[in-house]
C-alpha cells in the first residue's frame, strides 16, 4: 500500500511537470526581457541619470510568473518582455526584486509559453543545456559543464550566495540566459568571461526558494545573521581558546549592535556547530545537497528571516546551544546604507548647501579608484563603520558641496565635511535636519566635523529668496526630497535558550 | 600720444638691432665667467627598501647639475644628492673629478650646499652673483645644466611664464613660491641655475609629467631663505603657523563673528597642534594683520603693489623669529606675538631621505612606522579596505585626533614566512593597536610588552579588527634567532632613537 501510494506520487510528479518537460527543447519558457532603467544620479540627488537600455532573459515559472536576474531590472522604468525573435512586446511588472539574491519575480501575461520546472540538485561536474537566442529568434544552444559550486559574492552587491560556476562553449550576450539539466531549469547567468568561457549561474535552489518567500507576502529578503567571523586556523590561537585539537570551529570577531545574534555570540566565542551542522575552522560545513559549503549558505541559502536555528558556541571552555532567530538583511538599519537599488537620496538645498546622508553609491560613484580618490575620512566610515551606529537609525549626515551664490560667498570651497549641529541642535539624521528646518523656518547655521568652533552661517533676511535663485540658476526643480519612514525600532529580540 | 608710441617703438627695435648685432660677442663674453661657475655632480644613491627595511636597494647611478657659490661651496637641489652614498663634482670643460659631501641640505624646500676637501677644485672659478629681484612675466632666462646626463654644458633660453606657489615634490607635502619657465627641464638639469641678465635667480628644480616645454625652478625668495637658515650652521626648515582658514567675505559670517565694517581678515577655522600657532590662536579667532599689514577677507595681502596670501609672512621668516598677528576676538582686537619654532610634527608624513627606516621583526612579523615612504610603494594597493586606513591616518590623524598619545603609528609591513606565522598574512597594512593588552604607541613599544606574556601567549590587536594574532611565546624567541638567519637579516629592529628604549 505504501509503495502504491509512493508510485502514484512520483506520477502526480511526473504528470504536473509534464508540460514543462520537453526534454528536447526546454527553451519554450524563454523570453527575451527589455529594459529601461533610469537612475537617480548618486552625485546630484535631485538629477535623474540618462536612461538606458538593457536586454535579458527570464524564464517562465508559471502561468504570468517569470523569473529573471535582479540586476536586468534594477532602477526599471519600463520592463517588456517578448518571444524570441517575436515583434510583439508586452508590458511586464515586477512583483518582487531583491538586490540580495539577484533575482525578480515578473508578472506579464504568457499565453503559448511553457512553465520550466525546477531542477533537483545538481553535482559538480553535471552536464547542463544553455539556450539563448541571435536576433532573429533563432535559438542557439550550447553544452556546459558544471565546474565548481561554492558560495561567491554576487557581480554588484555584497552578500555571498550559493553559484554555479560553468564552463559553456556558447558564448554568451545577455545575463539571465537559462540553464538547464533534464529539461529543468538549473539556474540563470549572472556573469560571463568570455576569455575563460566561465559564467556564474544562480542556482535553481537560490531561486526557488526566492519564489516561495515572494509568493508569501510580505516577502522580507534574506536571512542574515549580524555576524562577522574568522577563520580559527593558527595552532596557538586553538590553545589560547582552549580548543580541542581537531578542526572544528570559528571565531566570532563582532556582531552587529541590535541584530540576532548581538546579545547571543560575542567577540571570542567559537561556533562549532551552525543549525545542526559542524562547522570546520575554514567556516566549511558539509551541505547534504552541495557537499562542502560555506556556512553563509546555511543563513542565505537554507533559511529564511524569522527562522529559528540552534548554534553551538564555545565560550570559557564551555560548549553550549543557543536559539539565533534570523534577521532579515535591512538596509534602513545602517549608518552607511549600502543602497544598491539607486533610490533617491534625501536632500535638501538650503541657502547653496547641499545636505544629504553618506551612503555607499554616493562614494562608488567616483569610479574604480573610489577608496582612494574619495574624501578619507568618508570612506573610512563606511569601510570600518558601516553597520554599526551608535544607536539603531542614526545617520552620517553630509554638507556635500556648496553651490556658488551671493549667500554662500566664502564657503564655495567646502565639500564631504561631516555635520554634527544644524541651527546649533545636534542631527545624526536628514530627519532631524528636516525636523529642525520646519521649527526653525530655515537653515541659518551648520556645524561640521572639522571646524567644530566656527559654524557656516547663512543671512536669515535674504535665505528665502536665495533658495529660489539658487532653484533658478542651477535647475533644481525641488530643493528636498524627503522620504516617507517608518521609525526604526528594536529588532526581534532573541535571548539564549 | 600716438606718435610718441610709434617713436618708442623704433626705439625698441634699434635697440633689439643693436643686441642682435653684438650677440654672439655679448652672450660669450657674459657667459664665461657663468660656465666656469656650473658644475656636474655625480651621484650614486641608494634608496631605503621600505618594503625590507633592513637593507637599501642596489645602488644606482645618476647626475644632476649644480653651480658654486661664495664660500667655495656647491648649490644643487636636495633632491640629486638625497640618499647619496658617494658625491662627485666636475667643473665645466674640466676633466678631474672630486669628491663631494653634503654640507646642508633643506629637503622641504629641495636645496643642498655641498663641500669639497679639495680646494683646487675652486681654482680660477668664480661663485655665481645671485640677482637682488625677480625676473618678472615674460623675462628671458637662461637654464645651464647638465641634462639627459650630457657631459657638455647645455644651455636653454625660456621665458617666464608664472610665479606662484606649487607643490615641491620632493618632500610631496611642502609649497613655496615656485617660477615655471616655458624650457624643458629634464633630469640631470636639475640643481642648474636660471640666469637672468647674467645672474642666478633660480634653480632647476622640477617637471610636470604630461606637459612639454614646462620647468618648474625655485626662485631667488627661497634660495635666500634657505641661505640665511644655514647662516647659524645647521638647517632648521620653514616655520609654519599651522592655521585652517575660512574667508570672511560673507555677510552672514562677518556679523555672527561681530566683525565691524571695513576689517578684513580670515576666520580661524582649526589650529594644528604641531604649528606655531597652537596654544595662540583658536577657532573664531579672525587674524586681522600680521607684521603690521591688513590682511584682506579673502587671505591676501598687498605688499610692494603685488597681492600675497598672508602666509608669504610667515614663509619669509627663520624658526624662532616672531610674527606679530592682530586678531579679532572676544569684539575686540588683540595683538598676538607668535614666536616660530622648529617643526617638529611627526604627523606631516613627510618623505624622509638620508635615515634609515625603522623596524622591528617579532615572530616573523615586520613592524615599521607609518611613513610616506612605506605607502609609496603599494602604489594601488592604497585602493583596498585594509590599506585605506593607512590613507586616512596620513591625512587625518591630528584632525580626528587619532594621533593623541602616539608617536608613531605602528603598522605590520611584512611577514617573513615561518611556520610561527603561517596564518599571520591577513593583517598586512593595518595598524597595531597593543601588544599582550600594552597599547603601541611608538615601534620600541612592542620590545617591552613582548617581554610578558599572556599566559604563555603573545597576542597582537590591531585597529578596527576584532581578530587578533596569537602566537606561542615559547617558540617566538627561537623562531625569530630561525628566521634572522634563515633571511639574511642583520638585526631584529633599528630604532632611530635608541633613547626610546627605557
Amino acid at each position: 500500500m505504501k509503495q502504491a501510494l509512493i508510485a502514484l506520487f512520483i506520477i502526480v510528479i511526473c504528470v504536473a511537470q509534464a508540460p514543462a518537460s520537453d526534454t528536447n527543447n526546454p527553451a519554450g519558457c524563454v523570453v527575451e526581457v527589455l529594459v529601461t532603467a533610469q537612475r537617480f544620479d548618486a552625485l546630484i540627488p535631485w538629477k535623474k541619470g540618462r536612461p538606458e537600455s538593457r536586454a535579458g532573459y527570464a524564464v517562465v515559472i508559471a502561468e504570468g510568473r517569470l523569473i529573471t536576474t535582479e540586476d536586468l531590472v534594477r532602477n526599471a522604468v519600463l520592463v517588456e518582455i517578448r518571444r524570441p525573435g517575436g515583434a510583439v512586446k508586452a508590458k511586464a511588472s515586477i512583483v518582487v526584486a531583491d538586490p540580495r539574491v539577484n533575482a525578480a519575480l515578473l508578472s506579464a501575461p504568457t499565453d503559448g509559453l511553457l512553465p520550466v520546472g525546477w531542477s533537483a540538485t545538481v553535482k559538480t561536474g553535471a552536464k547542463i543545456q544553455l539556450a539563448q537566442f541571435d536576433e532573429s529568434g533563432q535559438q542557439q544552444n550550447g553544452d556546459g559543464r558544471i565546474t565548481g559550486i561554492e558560495v561567491a559574492t554576487l557581480p554588484s552587491v555584497a552578500q555571498s550566495i550559493l553559484t554555479f560556476e560553468v564552463l559553456t562553449d556558447l558564448k554568451l550576450a545577455r545575463i539571465g540566459t537559462p540553464a538547464f539539466h533534464d529539461g529543468n531549469l538549473v539556474g540563470l547567468v549572472m556573469q560571463y568571461n568570455e576569455g575563460s568561457q566561465t559564467s556564474q549561474v544562480l542556482p535553481s535552489a537560490i531561486l526557488r526558494r526566492f519564489v516561495e518567500a515572494a509568493d508569501h507576502p510580505p516577502y522580507r529578503g534574506v536571512a542574515v545573521a549580524g555576524l562577522l567571523w574568522a577563520p580559527l586556523l593558527e595552532p596557538a590561537k586553538r590553545q589560547y581558546y582552549g580548543l580541542p585539537d581537531d578542526d572544528k570551529g570559528v571565531l566570532v570577531l563582532r556582531t552587529i549592535p541590535g541584530s540576532c545574534t548581538s546579545g547571543v555570540l560575542q567577540s571570542g566565542d567559537v561556533i562549532l556547530s551552525w543549525d545542526g551542522q559542524s562547522v570546520d575552522s575554514q567556516g566549511y560545513y558539509n551541505d547534504p545537497d552541495f557537499g562542502r559549503l560555506m556556512m553563509v549558505h546555511q543563513i542565505s541559502g537554507r533559511r529564511h528571516p524569522g527562522e529559528t536555528i540552534t548554534v553551538t558556541r564555545w565560550r570559557n571552555q564551555k560548549k553550549e546551544d543557543v536559539q539565533v532567530i534570523l534577521d532579515a538583511y535591512d538596509d534602513s538599519r545602517a549608518l552607511v546604507p549600502m543602497n544598491v537599488e539607486g533610490k533617491q537620496a534625501e536632500y535638501l538645498v538650503e541657502g547653496g548647501l547641499i545636505l544629504r546622508e553618506l551612503s555607499a553609491d554616493y562614494l562608488l560613484a567616483n569610479g574604480a579608484q573610489w577608496i582612494m580618490r574619495g574624501n578619507p575620512r568618508l570612506v573610512n566610515l563606511f569601510l570600518t563603520r558601516a553597520q554599526a551606529p551608535e544607536k539603531p537609525g542614526d545617520r552620517i549626515v553630509i554638507l556635500s558641496r556648496v553651490l556658488p551664490h551671493p549667500i554662500t560667498a566664502g564657503y564655495q570651497n567646502i565639500r564631504d565635511e561631516v555635520i554634527t549641529r544644524v541651527n546649533g541642535k545636534p542631527i545624526s539624521t536628514m530627519q532631524d535636519v528636516f525636523a529642525i528646518r520646519d521649527k526653525d523656518g530655515g537653515i541659518t547655521r551648520v556645524t561640521t566635523q572639522t571646524a567644530s568652533g566656527i559654524d557656516i552661517v547663512l543671512d536669515k533676511a535674504s535665505l528665502n529668496e536665495s533658495n529660489r535663485q539658487i532653484s533658478t540658476l542651477y535647475g533644481i526643480t525641488r530643493l528636498e526630497h524627503r522620504n516617507l519612514r517608518t521609525p526604526v525600532g528594536p529588532l526581534i529580540s532573541t535571548t539564549p535558550r | 600720444m600716438h606718435n610718441r608710441m610709434k617713436y618708442l617703438q623704433h626705439v625698441v627695435l634699434a635697440v633689439l638691432s643693436l643686441s642682435l648685432a653684438f650677440l654672439p660677442d655679448t652672450s660669450h663674453a657674459g657667459l664665461t665667467r657663468e660656465r666656469q661657475s656650473v658644475v656636474k655632480i655625480y651621484v650614486t644613491v641608494q634608496q631605503e627598501d621600505f618594503q625590507q627595511p633592513w637593507q637599501s636597494r642596489p645602488p644606482a647611478s645618476g647626475s644632476g647639475s649644480g653651480f658654486i657659490i661664495k664660500g667655495r661651496r656647491i648649490m644643487t637641489n636636495a633632491h640629486v644628492v638625497s640618499d647619496a652614498r658617494f658625491i662627485e663634482v666636475q667643473r665645466e670643460g674640466e676633466a678631474r673629478k672630486v669628491p663631494a659631501t653634503v654640507a646642508f641640505i633643506g629637503h622641504d624646500c629641495d636645496i643642498a650646499v655641498l663641500q669639497v676637501k679639495d680646494e683646487s677644485f675652486f681654482d680660477h672659478a668664480a661663485p655665481v652673483t645671485f640677482g637682488t629681484t625677480l625676473p618678472v612675466l615674460n623675462d628671458s632666462v637662461l637654464v645651464l645644466g647638465y641634462p639627459m646626463g650630457g657631459d657638455r654644458l647645455s644651455l636653454t633660453k625660456g621665458v617666464v611664464s608664472r610665479i606662484d606657489y606649487s607643490l615641491y615634490t620632493h618632500s610631496t607635502v611642502d609649497s613655496h613660491l615656485a617660477m615655471q619657465v616655458d624650457a624643458a627641464i629634464n633630469p640631470g638639469n636639475s640643481g642648474g641655475p636660471v640666469l637672468f641678465n647674467g645672474k642666478v635667480v633660480a634653480i632647476a628644480f622640477q617637471g610636470i609629467m604630461g606637459a612639454q616645454n614646462l620647468g618648474y625652478t625655485i626662485p631667488l625668495p627661497v634660495i635666500e631663505h634657505f641661505l640665511k637658515d644655514i647662516e647659524d650652521g645647521a638647517y632648521d626648515g620653514y616655520p609654519e603657523l599651522g592655521v585652517e582658514h575660512l574667508e570672511t567675505s560673507n555677510p552672514a559670517l562677518r556679523s555672527d563673528l561681530g566683525l565691524p565694517p571695513g576689517l578684513g581678515g580670515v576666520a580661524v577655522v582649526y589650529v594644528d597642534p604641531f604649528g606655531a600657532a597652537a596654544g595662540l590662536l583658536k577657532p573664531r579667532d579672525v587674524l586681522v594683520s600680521i607684521d603690521g599689514h591688513p590682511i584682506a577677507q579673502d587671505g591676501s595681502v598687498t605688499l610692494d603693489n603685488n597681492s600675497v596670501e598672508y602666509t608669504e609672512f610667515v614663509e619669509r621668516k627663520q624658526c624662532n623669529e616672531r610674527i606679530f598677528l592682530t586678531l579679532w576676538r572676544n569684539q575686540k582686537t588683540e595683538a598676538v606675538v607668535v614666536p616660530l619654532k622648529r617643526r617638529q610634527d611627526p604627523f606631516i608624513f613627510r618623505q624622509s631621505y638620508d635615515r634609515k627606516p625603522e623596524y622591528l621583526i617579532a615572530g616573523g612579523l615586520v613592524f615599521s612606522p607609518l611613513s610616506r615612504g612605506y605607502m609609496a610603494t603599494l602604489g594601488n594597493e592604497l585602493n583596498t579596505p585594509a590599506a585605506q586606513r593607512l590613507l586616512y591616518t596620513s591625512q587625518y590623524a591630528k584632525l580626528d585626533h587619532l594621533h593623541k598619545g602616539r608617536k608613531q603609528f605602528v603598522i605590520l609591513t611584512g611577514r617573513l614566512p615561518h611556520p610561527i606565522n603561517t596564518y599571520c598574512s591577513s593583517h598586512l597594512n593595518q595598524i597595531l593597536a597593543s601588544v599582550n593588552g600594552v597599547s603601541i604607541l611608538q615601534l620600541s613599544d612592542i620590545q617591552n610588552a613582548l617581554k610578558k606574556t599572556s599566559a604563555g601567549f603573545h597576542i597582537f590587536r590591531f585597529e578596527g579588527n576584532d581578530n587578533p594574532l596569537i602566537l606561542d611565546a615559547r617558540l617566538m624567541d627561537q623562531a625569530d634567532t630561525d628566521i634572522l638567519s634563515q633571511y639574511n637579516i642583520p638585526a631584529s629592529h633599528y630604532f632611530e632613537n635608541e633613547e626610546h628604549l627605557p
